[in-house]
């Protein structure tokens, strides 16, 4: 506006409309130059417009945190202002330079006579101000007294909020008017009670209904993103610095909001590493194993390797990785939490020296922080030794090596042997131990270290059990007895202790009978009749079985009359004749220790009398003594001589008639990997055969084929075919099984696993076709094990002699085990005399070793 | 969540001032009115009630405390959120909110 246009009689009100412009557009300097200008022509119309533009540019510059000019433009202000028209910006000021008790009672009086009169943010603002400051209350102004009352109910409230008097904070609120200045003070801290109290749908509630430009909405800010609720982008989305560090301040740590911001950011950017380097570097007591949020950040981070995604995890692991090999980490703490999670995280995919190094490396560095603990490492290296003994991670061809049967046997042993010596107490080391010197065949160590077992823990009823049972396996029966009898003692009930016991005395009446001292093996066969109950379904220590095993045990080492007679009072609560019959027979395979088949009395009148009347109703008690005896201890278990005696009464009784129910019990019972399974389908073809629409048969046929279930169209319409016909026979059990089947994630176990990563994508066909057109070998080649290559003659003959329905069953659990389809059956078909050996040599192409760093410095460490 | 913040105890406690604390979180969380309190307080209590628990926690403990590090802070800040800002730092605070 130059001088000339000032003349002009319009120029006041062109100026007043570009004050107003710029004040409504927030170019408040612009709007107080021209407002100066106004103020000379028309002071009437100037003044106010000038005052606003001097405050809004003043809260402008507070923004921008230019305290001291903004301090110049109050002072202005408070020369052309009334100070009534400044208490609110003042208040703000003071906000920024702290002087909040100066300028509360102001804002008090200014509320006290003029609170219903003023524009609301105004009101709000002043009543912010009075609230933070905090400060004495003025007393004995009648002007300011009812102000003053709701100012000290808040003041108040919050302190009883503070001290976690949730009911004090409550009442003080209570009298509080809807219609006071204060009032979204009050909505503030009711949520506060509600989120300390977890009702977290009021406290959300509370907080979203602050008005946007008070105190109580920026305090709540932090709140309502703690609560956490929702679920959408906005929930998701990367708060502010400022809401962090407010969040931070309410977790008790204050400072944070920085670093949490930074490592949230590269986070969220799938960089774990830089993102655990911006907490360590921002954080001085980070790694810290206090209960506290840099504690929690500590386990987040460290914790991650197991919780994480898969590449995150990688990621983060290869970044621990380098940090050691680098010797960066700062402290022994840092270097122990590293180890530890990196020991754990590349358990099975790293080689026995490295998981030693890593993990003794871990004690190590814990023993450095918190000084020698034998209990904890003795339970660290009763797990390093637990972890060695285990079977080693399967490679897609071990199964035709010879398996190993323990990852590092040498290491196992002298880390249990370190465990159990560092801590005498350690029980599970110990039992641990017992069984990898069992596993190495190395019984007279086992059997000291039983020994030593039974005297450090002498009431321990698994002690007690398992120094029996090896006592009774070297036939040392006596000493067996005394165990289990202390045992017993321990705990009568336990049938465990009750099979074994029965077990030991068969067996010391057997050696009396061989060494000629039957007086004495009938006195321990007498003990046993006295563990015997009358429950014909107990076939450990029910009676007919106990009298049929001692039957059986007479008439092979004792006096075959007694057998007879004892044969006959088993008779009377025996369930079934043929029962009676395979149990004798088993029980005396078994008290022969017969290792190839034979037939015994009770086999051939087993044949001779029962297999003609066999029925589906006692087929079911047969499979269950088969089991019985397959479940006892080897040297015991007779059974895989017998299977065709059981399969031979299947069989036939599948000629007989039967019920659905018992087919459906037989179908029920057996296991797949039975050899009695094939006969057992054989009734569900039966019950198809007579009702093709039964819900439960179909659904036991779909489930057990040879290769389980594949996933394809014809296996998915057959499924919804059974829940109809399931539902529409009320057979909810059935239904919902089936649509169990139906809804499945596919299991990454599953031989078929979803296209197209990793299974049946057609450039996988393409690629094998070109690479058979070539003369070569099947892309599955490459992962094959190259030292396997000398033995797959030695495979081929192995397969060969399988049956069709064994190889079969091979090809489906070396799927399972990880063996690519395309090795299986190439070697099957050269088994199968489908062509040439092939020279599987110069193609065979070792899978390239994982990138793991070498083991740190392994000649520094003498372990084991 | 470390089970030491749940309860509110030292790493260094013992057996019976854990168990006062455990027995203190109950009462405070009982598992009708709250139960995921209740839950979380229990399954802490089970993870180093005796040293043996504890030496285990040290060796084997999996437990991510959140989804990433402000996940981390959020759930940290709900286990304490039966314990508010003292009176002090509460002023601290709103004070620091006003400035902002």
């Amino acid at each position: 506006m130059n001088s000339e246009s000032l003349t002009n009689p319009d120029a006041a009100a062109l100026l007043e409309r570009q004050v107003q412009t710029f004040l409504a557009g927030g170019k408040f300097r612009k709007a107080r130059d021209e407002a100066k200008l106004l103020r000379k022509l028309d002071p009437a119309r100037g003044l106010p417009l000038l005052i606003r533009a001097n405050v809004g540019l003043a809260r402008d510059m507070m923004a921008k945190r230019q305290v001291s000019e903004a301090e110049q433009v109050l002072a202005y202000l408070a020369t052309i202002a009334s100070p009534a028209e400044l208490v609110a910006v003042q208040a703000e000021m003071a906000g920024h330079t702290g002087n909040f008790s100066e300028a509360a009672p102001g804002a008090l009086r200014r509320l006290a006579e003029a609170g219903a009169s003023l524009p609301e943010s105004e009101r709000w603002r002043l009543a912010d101000l009075a609230v933070v400051a905090f400060g004495g209350l003025p007393t004995g102004d009648p002007a300011t007294e009812r102000v003053v009352v709701e100012l000290r109910a808040i003041q108040d409230a919050l302190r009883a909020v503070t001290e976690r008097e949730w009911g004090a904070a409550q009442d003080a609120l209570r009298p509080l008017p809807q219609s006071s200045a204060f009032s979204h003070w009050k909505l503030f801290l009711k949520g506060l009670i509600a989120f300390h109290q977890d009702d977290m749908v009021r406290a959300a509630r509370c907080f979203a209904g602050l008005p946007s430009e008070t105190l109580p909405a920026k305090a709540g800010v932090a709140y309502q993103w703690l609560l956490g609720t929702g679920d959408g982008p906005a929930a998701r989305a990367l708060p502010a610095e400022s809401t962090i560090e407010s969040a931070s301040r309410l977790a008790g740590h204050p400072g944070l909001g920085r670093v949490l911001y930074r490592a949230e950011q590269l986070w969220r950017e799938r960089k774990p590493g830089p993102s655990y380097g911006a907490v360590r570097d921002g954080l001085a007591q980070f790694p810290s194993e206090r209960p506290d949020l840099v504690g929690a950040l500590t386990d987040f981070y460290f914790n991650s390797l197991f919780n994480a995604a898969p590449p995150i995890c990688e990621r983060l692991a290869e970044w621990f990785d380098r940090w050691l090999e680098q010797r960066k980490p700062g402290h022994a703490l840092e270097r122990a939490l590293m180890l530890r999670a990196l020991s754990q995280f590349y358990l099975g995919s790293v080689s026995a020296i490295e998981l030693k190094l890593n993990w003794h490396g871990f004690i190590e560095a814990y023993e450095m922080v918190h000084g020698p603990d034998p209990r904890l490492a003795s339970l660290a290296y009763g797990w390093l030794g637990e972890q060695l003994a285990a079977a080693p991670p399967r490679e897609a061809i071990a199964f035709f090596g010879r398996p190993q049967a323990m990852f590092d046997s040498a290491g196992a042993v002298a880390a249990l042997e370190r465990s159990v010596n560092l801590d005498p107490l350690n029980l599970e080391a110990a039992l641990r131990l017992c069984d990898v010197y069992e596993a190495l065949r190395r019984p007279s160590e086992r059997n000291r270290l039983l020994d030593a077992m039974v005297e450090q823990f002498p009431e321990n009823k698994a002690v007690l059990l398992r120094a029996a049972r090896r006592c009774v396996d070297r036939k040392a029966f006596a000493k067996g007895l005394d165990y289990l009898a202390r045992a017993r003692a321990l705990d009568l009930l336990d049938p465990g202790l009750i099979h074994q016991t029965v077990r030991a005395l068969f067996g010391q009446a057997g050696e009396h009978f061989k060494r000629q001292r039957p007086g004495a093996a009938r006195a321990a066969l007498d003990q046993v009749l006295a563990l015997a109950v009358d429950q014909p379904a107990n076939l450990a220590c029910g009676r007919w079985c106990l009298l049929t095993r001692r039957a059986a045990i007479e008439e092979a080492l004792g006096d075959p009359a007694l057998a007879d007679d004892l044969l006959a009072q088993a008779r009377v609560s025996c369930p079934a004749p043929e029962a009676l019959l395979l149990y004798a027979h088993l029980a005396q395979l078994a008290s022969q220790r017969a290792r190839t088949h034979q037939s015994t009395r009770f086999s051939r009148e087993f044949v001779s009398r029962h297999l003609k009347s066999a029925s589906a109703r006692h087929a079911l008690l047969l499979l269950r003594i088969q089991e019985f005896w397959a479940g006892l201890e080897d040297e015991e278990s007779p059974t895989h001589l017998d299977d065709p005696l059981v399969r031979q009464y299947l069989a036939a009784a599948q000629k007989t008639p039967f019920t659905d129910d018992e087919a459906r019990r037989l179908a029920e019972h057996v296991r797949p990997e039975s050899a009695s399974f094939h006969a057992v389908t054989g009734f569900a073809r039966r019950v198809l055969a007579r009702d093709p629409k039964h819900p439960w048969f179909r659904l036991f046929q779909l489930t057990s084929q040879d290769f389980g279930l594949e996933g394809g169209a014809a296996e998915t319409r057959e499924l919804e075919a059974i829940v109809e016909e399931a539902n529409r026979r009320g057979d909810a059990e059935t239904a919902q099984r089936a649509q169990g089947l139906l809804d499945r994630p596919p299991s990454p176990d599953s031989p078929f696993p979803p296209p197209p990563e990793t299974w049946m994508d057609p450039k996988d066909d393409e690629a094998e076709d070109e690479e058979m057109g070539r003369g070569g070998l099947p892309a599955g080649f490459d992962q094959l094990d190259p030292n396997a290559a000398g033995q797959i003659e030695e495979i081929i003959a192995l397969l060969g002699r399988l049956s069709e329905r064994e190889l079969q069953k091979t090809r489906k659990s070396m799927l399972k085990s990880g063996m690519p389809a395309l090795v299986f059956d190439t070697l099957a078909e050269a088994a199968r005399g489908g062509g040439p050996v092939p020279d599987l040599s110069p193609t065979l192409k070792p899978k390239p070793p994982e990138s793991k760093p070498p083991p740190r410095d392994p000649n520094q460490l003498d372990l084991f | 969540m470390n089970p030491y913040l749940i309860l509110g105890v030292p790493p260094e406690a013992d057996d019976s001032t854990i168990r006062r604390a455990y027995l203190t979180a109950v009462k405070e969380a009982p598992p009708d009115t709250h139960p995921q309190r209740f839950q979380a307080v229990s399954a802490a209590y089970d993870q180093i009630k005796d040293e043996p628990s504890r030496r285990r926690h040290i060796l084997f403990d999996r437990e991510c405390p959140g989804d990433s590090p402000l996940d981390v802070l959020r759930q940290f800040a709900r286990a304490r959120r039966s314990a508010p800002l003292p009176f002090e730092p509460m002023k601290e605070y709103l004070r620091n909110c006003w400035k902002s």
